[in-house]
Parts: C-alpha cells; sequence; structure tokens
C-alpha cells in the first residue's frame, strides 16, 4: 500500500512538472530581454514586451476584445443549437437517426478548408464576408460536432424520466426545461463551452478566410508573432492567451455549477 | 379523491401488445393494487392513467369526465417512480414543494405544506437537506410527500416497496396505508409481491400478457379465483377434475346419475388448509367425503404437511393440518372436502 502511494505521488508530480514546466518558460521570456545562447539565465529583465502589448496603436487588446465576443457568441450560439439535437439524438428514436449522428461528426472529418472556400462565396454573396458575424457563423462548422456530441452523451445519461416526473407534478414545457432540465445538464453545459470557446478563440484559418483580414481576432496577431522569432512578444501574447481561456473557464463554471452538486455527479 | 373509470384502454408496443381492452374502475379514496408479473402490462396502465404514453383505443375517466386528451400536466394523476427520482439539485423543500411552485402557489403556504408532509412522512426537520444525503427508505417517503403536495386526484405508485431493504418494507407499507387514509387519496398502485398487494389493497387487479384476468378483495381472489392463474398466484391450490350436477359434484365424472348433457365439466380448486382428515367418516351438507390414503407427511412446526391420495381422485392432495394429528404414511383415513369453500373453475 505505502509503495504504491508513492509510485502515486511521483507519477503526479512528473506529470504536473511536464504539464507546468513549458508555462514556466514561457514567463521567463515573457520578462526577459537579452538572452544569449549558452547562458542559463536571461541577461536582463524588461517589461518591454508588456508595454507593447499594452499600447493601443498595436491593436492588441482590441483584437483580444474581437476574440472574446466571438467566443462568447459563438459558445451561446453553439449550446443553443446543441441542448435540442443533442436531446433528440440521446432521447429519441427516428429514422435515419444513425445517418444524422455521422453527417454532424463530418465536419471534423472533411477538411475545413475545401468546405469554406464555398462557403466563403456564399457568405460574399450574402453580404457576410468580412464582417464579425460572418466569421461567428462560420465558427459554428469545427465547434457543433463536439458540443452536439457532448449534450447527446448528457441527455443519454441523464434520460427522460426526470422530465417525466415534472411532468405528472404538473410542470409545464417551459417550466420543464428552466426548472429540471437545465440544471440537470449543467455540466455537461460546462464541459460543451469551454471547449468551443477554446476552439473559437484558437481559430485562424477560418478567421482568416472568412474575415478577410478585417476582422482581427487575437490569434491573427500571435501568429506572425510567433513565426517571426520574436520570443519576448511571443510569449507575452501566449501568456494573454492561456489566461484570457483560463479566465473564461472560471466564468462558465460560476455560472453553470452548482456549488451544492459539485461533488456528486449525479447525471452520470 | 376521484372515482377512476377506464374503458376498453389499449396499448401496443412494435405491434404486440401490452394493454389489452383493459376495464377498470377504481372507487373515490379505494386503494387497488395492480399485480403480475414483469411484462403484464401494470406499469404501463399506470403511464397511461398520468399521460406519460398515449393510448391506442379506449378512454379514461376521472369523476365521470374523460382526461384522455388532456396533457399530463394537467391531469392531477401523479405518478411515483419506483426510482423516487428526487431532483438532485434542489433541497428536499424545493423538491416537495416543486408542483406547488409551478402551478404558482404562494411562498408561505408552500412552507406550511413542505411542513405538515414531511411532519407526515415522518421526516420533521429535513428542509434543507439534499436528496443524496438520505437514505434510500427516506428518499422514497419524501418522494411520496411531493407528490402528495399538489393534491393530486390521483395517487399512483410503481413499486414503491420493491426497492426497500426487507425490515423497511413494512413501515412503508403502514406509511403509505396511512398517507392513502388521512389524505383521502384514490390510490393505484402497481406490484409484482403477492404479499404486499393482499397486505394493503382493498382490491387486487391481477393481470397477466396485458389482460387483467379478476378484480376483488383480497378474500375474493384467495377463496374464489376465477382460473387457474389466479388460484396458483395466491397460494397453493388442489384441483379436482369432475362433474357438476346442479349442487352435487362427481370426481371424475363417476356416476350414474350422468347423462349426456345434464352436467357441466368443472375443476375444483380448494386450498390445502380447508381439507380435513379424520379417521372417522364426517357426514355434514357440502361435505365431500373421500377415502384415501395419506402418502406422505412432513413436519414443519406449527403445522404439518401431508400429500394423499384419494381413492376416486388421479392426482394426490395437499393438506396442510393445523390440529398436529398423526397419521403416518400408508395410514388409510378420510378426507373431508368443504365444496362450500371451494371455487368452480371452468376448465
Amino acid at each position: 500500500m505505502f509503495k504504491r502511494e508513492i509510485y502515486r505521488k511521483i507519477l503526479i508530480y512528473a506529470l504536473t512538472f511536464l504539464f507546468a514546466f513549458p508555462l514556466l518558460i514561457l514567463i521567463l521570456w515573457a520578462f526577459s530581454g537579452q538572452w544569449p545562447w549558452p547562458n542559463l539565465f536571461a541577461e536582463s529583465f524588461t517589461l518591454e514586451g508588456w508595454k507593447y502589448f499594452i499600447d493601443p496603436a498595436n491593436g492588441a487588446l482590441e483584437s483580444l476584445a474581437t476574440s472574446v465576443i466571438i467566443g462568447a457568441a459563438v459558445t451561446f450560439i453553439t449550446l443553443v443549437i446543441s441542448i435540442p439535437a443533442g436531446k433528440a439524438m440521446g432521447l429519441y428514436n427516428f429514422p435515419g437517426k444513425g445517418a444524422v449522428k455521422i453527417l454532424v461528426l463530418a465536419p471534423l472529418i472533411v477538411p475545413p478548408l475545401a468546405v469554406t472556400m464555398g462557403i466563403h462565396i456564399n457568405f460574399m454573396l450574402l453580404g457576410l464576408a468580412d464582417k464579425l458575424i460572418g466569421v461567428i457563423l462560420v465558427h459554428l462548422i469545427p465547434t457543433l460536432p463536439y458540443s452536439i456530441r457532448i449534450m447527446t452523451h448528457t441527455f443519454e445519461g441523464l434520460g427522460d424520466k426526470f422530465e417525466a416526473q415534472a411532468r405528472v407534478l404538473g410542470a409545464g414545457t417551459i417550466q420543464r426545461f428552466i426548472h429540471v432540465t437545465l440544471p440537470l445538464i449543467s455540466p455537461g453545459l460546462f464541459s460543451a463551452g469551454i471547449l468551443v470557446f477554446i476552439i473559437s478563440f484558437s481559430q485562424y484559418l477560418l478567421t482568416f478566410l472568412i474575415g478577410g483580414g478585417r476582422i482581427i481576432t487575437f490569434t491573427m496577431l500571435l501568429f506572425p508573432l510567433v513565426n517571426s522569432g520574436d520570443r519576448m512578444l511571443a510569449a507575452v501574447y501566449s501568456l494573454v492567451f492561456i489566461v484570457s481561456a483560463l479566465i473564461f473557464t472560471l466564468l462558465m463554471e460560476r455560472v453553470l455549477v452548482n456549488p451544492k452538486q459539485k461533488t456528486d455527479h449525479f447525471y452520470i | 379523491m376521484s372515482r377512476i373509470t377506464i374503458n376498453n384502454l389499449s396499448k401496443k408496443f412494435d405491434e404486440k401488445d401490452v394493454l389489452n381492452n383493459l376495464n377498470l374502475e377504481v372507487e373515490s379514496e379505494e386503494m387497488v393494487a395492480l399485480l403480475g408479473p414483469s411484462g403484464c402490462g401494470k406499469t404501463t396502465t399506470l403511464k397511461l392513467i398520468s399521460g406519460l404514453l398515449a393510448a391506442d383505443k379506449g378512454d379514461i375517466k376521472l369523476d365521470g369526465n374523460s382526461v384522455i386528451d388532456l396533457p399530463t400536466e394537467k391531469r392531477g394523476a401523479v405518478l411515483v417512480f419506483q426510482e423516487n427520482l428526487l431532483f438532485p439539485h434542489l433541497n428536499i423543500e424545493d423538491n416537495i414543494a416543486f408542483g406547488l411552485k409551478m402551478a404558482g402557489v404562494d411562498r408561505k403556504i408552500r412552507e406550511k405544506r413542505v411542513e405538515e408532509l414531511l411532519e407526515l412522512v415522518n421526516l420533521p426537520g429535513y428542509q434543507k437537506r439534499m436528496p443524496n444525503e438520505l437514505s434510500g427508505g427516506q428518499q422514497q417517503r419524501i418522494a411520496l410527500a411531493r407528490a402528495l403536495a399538489i393534491n393530486p386526484k390521483v395517487l399512483l405508485l410503481d413499486e414503491p416497496i420493491s426497492n426497500l431493504d426487507a425490515n423497511l418494507r413494512e413501515e412503508m407499507r403502514e406509511l403509505i396505508r396511512k398517507i392513502h387514509e388521512e389524505e383521502n387519496m384514490t390510490t393505484i398502485f402497481v406490484t409484482h409481491d403477492r404479499e404486499e398487494a393482499l397486505l394493503i389493497a382493498d382490491r387486487i387487479a391481477v393481470m397477466k400478457d396485458g389482460n387483467l384476468e379478476q378484480i376483488g378483495t383480497p378474500e375474493e381472489l384467495y377463496r374464489s379465483p376465477v382460473n387457474k392463474y389466479v388460484a396458483d398466484f395466491f397460494g397453493q391450490a388442489n384441483y379436482i377434475r369432475g362433474c357438476k350436477i346442479g349442487d352435487e359434484f362427481y370426481p371424475d365424472c363417476q356416476n350414474n346419475n350422468i347423462e349426456a348433457n345434464n352436467f357441466e365439466k368443472k375443476l375444483v380448486m380448494i386450498r390445502p388448509e380447508f381439507l380435513h382428515l379424520s379417521k372417522k367418516e364426517d357426514s355434514e351438507a357440502d361435505l365431500m367425503v373421500l377415502k384415501a390414503k395419506v402418502i406422505k407427511r412432513s413436519y414443519a412446526g406449527e403445522r404439518i404437511y401431508y400429500k394423499v391420495e384419494a381413492e376416486k381422485l388421479k392426482k394426490p392432495l395437499r393438506v396442510i393440518d393445523y390440529n398436529l394429528s398423526n397419521y403416518q404414511a400408508g395410514e388409510e383415513v378420510f378426507l373431508h372436502i368443504p365444496l362450500d369453500k371451494a371455487a368452480y373453475l371452468d376448465e
């Protein structure tokens, strides 16, 4: 028993280190000035990178705001679509259910570039190209499959018995959804929401194609920096990127997870 | 509270009849048990009454008004599921008050009703607990309280006791009976447990393969079942084939009075404890006396089981004797069969 405990601890610390070490490097880079090759530590520390980031002329904060707006909107729309879709696929039987299940996953299999070319032409015709709303819509393509999948499993695990119980107690359709279904699927919404936000937040190619260079998201600034080899700036932007996603996760948890049921995975 | 009338109710799943022309009348404030093995259509019946399933055919009336087209939430027939289904995200108070809140009842009245119901189910002061902090039996009681909160017209219970430990069953049985009486409920409950049904129901409806076999008081079903299925369901039974002419019964139709068509072929069912063995022949009215031979004697404390072979009968009969008589295997005795305690079944 004692030995197993030790192995377990070693494993946990090793994994934590593996995940945390790259982050530590990022933090070091973000504050380092000159750091020539054989030195173990940087020669000087500086806040230059952060000054550059905050400077409105560089548009970093503006693009971050754009990314968050797009991410939040995509998350909201995706979840709104995924709840009924997940319920239908998780609880009901209908002809062609198997085919629909595979079609929902299709965007993950078909290369997005191939699809987006066609979509781009249509968006231009509809006046959606180069606009925020167009980018939000195109982000639904890579996010919906995951979120519908998660919600399908959530509903499969939950079943329809709680809703039936609420019905016999006199709850109407909307009351059932607000007071019973929504709180019970909130853990699923939480997982799907975080995943969707991060997919949208990290999107480069689709935003680039549909946004046409007019919609500048955070990743569109981050990518060139990483390519250019400016380690300090790339580290600063990457850190902001990670922290933003983390803050969104915490906010979602606040909104969706009931503190009373945190430890109780009743819906599985 | 309400009288339930069910007419010709039928339901199919995938072309298979689950319920076949069910006719059932439950009086106001009566408790009826639907009894039968799993898959006999009893839970389907509850779901049809509550409206969770749509009937293929037939009608359901509460106090004479058809409710078949009303949606579940407007029927006022509350179903308590076997797995109690307390809402895990709500505390006990909010669980019990759920139906009242949905109906827009004032908070003060809700709180008062919750207190009253917790008192009724013997869990006072449990308002702020969460469902997962309660034991299975306690959860079941809260589920009952929640169903009662909205003063339903009809209370439907799906196997309310079967999930509980043996030592909790009696307590729960008594509680269900108490609630039924104190709240003047009309209750239908489903069970596969014969004893459970006998102990608490006013009347029992025995079901098999989607058909109602017989409905009656526990005593009627035990003493005068209409067929072999019901007879066997309620305990050990002896069957004697024979012919009935007027009030006379002739085992194996061995009698000179029997002519071409003055008799009915019947199967007599009699419970083992009504049979009586003795050394001398009694001759009372309604008593059929046959010469018999004991083939087996088994001592079981307060009673003795005999297997006897009567002269005129093909099959041996079982006798349960509580007088602790002492007839040994092979002994010749007289077997007394009180025909007034027998049931005549059609073959």
